[in-house]
């Protein structure tokens, strides 16, 4: 299984630097929309490594995929190098609707 | 006071019938609620660790971004972008499943990450090697965050489902049965007290009759 990285040209350089080889740039959400698509049938990906800028824009995209998903892949989301404080939390959705109340505080 | 089963005979078979279901809904929802109880548990203690791996890779990431925007102003960043191109291969993963009380989480193992350069000397930077090593060191948390966010979302998950089932016992299904059973009860009852009534009754007529006889 692979990691896959889809995200902004810092984002993408520095995973490549790390080792990963499928790192895809782009720059808009929806190019990255479509790259995600692509990934989606592809079935021995084990995590999509996101930036925060690009998968708050297609958050409708991503929840769907969630739901749709068995375990695999792993969709994580990660702050950009121009990430601002203002980035909703994706957990927080997930955490409220399981127990009921609000727990992860900022 | 929950409706009825609708259709339902009041007769003794469907009496035991119904107890018999709403022990088994008993059972279930006791099952179900502890289940509940310790999914809950378990999405609190992976939920702190959760907290704590995001904040280290999000102050480790911060790092490496200005390692990385470092190199990139001393070497330009179409060099930067070429050289990165150059690396090896380390992006796979051993990815196993382990299952928490029933859910079925996410286990991943990346494999060991040498700290060495791929790439060459001349044209690059001492900055450029940090960062790359930055990098490269974040890769193992970032795994293990994936592990652990992929665990809370199935758990999540799982736990929605069970509380709706829990809620659906406890509010629909048992106050239904014990509605039915209730009513198939009075109507039984009252069935006995008109039988018995009626017992009573024709022993009396039957008893005028008699003497009404003996007496001629």
């Amino acid at each position: 299984m692979k990691i896959v990285v889809v995200g902004t040209r810092d984002v993408v350089n520095g995973f490549r630097l790390a080792g990963i080889k499928d790192a895809y740039e782009c720059e808009d959400p929806w190019k990255a929309k479509e790259i995600l698509q692509e990934i989606k049938d592809m079935n021995d990906v084990a995590i999509v490594i996101i930036p925060r800028t690009l998968s708050s824009e297609i958050r409708d995209f991503i929840n769907e995929w969630k739901s749709e998903k068995g375990i695999y892949p792993v969709i994580l989301e990660i702050p950009d190098k121009k990430e601002v404080e203002e980035f909703e939390d994706p957990m927080r959705e997930i955490v409220k609707r399981a127990i009921g109340i609000d727990i992860l505080k900022r | 006071m929950a409706e009825i089963i609708e259709g339902v005979k009041p007769t003794r078979m469907q009496l035991l019938e119904i107890r018999k279901k709403k022990t088994l809904a008993k059972n279930g929802h006791k099952l179900l609620s502890e289940k509940r109880d310790a999914l809950i548990s378990q999405f609190f203690q992976i939920i702190d660790v959760r907290e704590n791996l995001r904040k280290k890779v999000e102050s480790k990431l911060k790092d490496a971004y200005t390692s990385l925007l470092e190199a990139e102003m001393i070497m330009g960043d179409t060099a930067v972008a070429d050289v990165a191109r150059q690396v090896k291969n380390y992006g796979e993963v051993e990815a196993t499943t382990l299952n928490i009380m029933g859910v079925l989480t996410p286990q991943m193992e990346i494999g060991e990450i040498e700290k060495k350069i791929d790439y060459g000397f001349l044209s690059t930077t001492a900055k450029l090697d940090e960062a790359a090593f930055k990098f490269r060191d974040l890769l193992k948390d970032i795994v293990k965050l994936a592990e652990v966010e992929g665990a809370l979302e199935n758990l999540a998950r799982e736990i929605e489902k069970t509380k709706r089932r829990v809620n659906a016992l406890e509010h629909i299904f048992i106050p239904r049965f014990e509605a039915t059973e209730k009513y198939i009860e009075l109507v039984l009852d009252e069935r006995e007290r008109e039988d018995f009534f009626r017992r009573k009754r024709i022993k009396a007529l039957l008893a005028a009759k008699e003497n009404a006889q003996k007496g001629s």
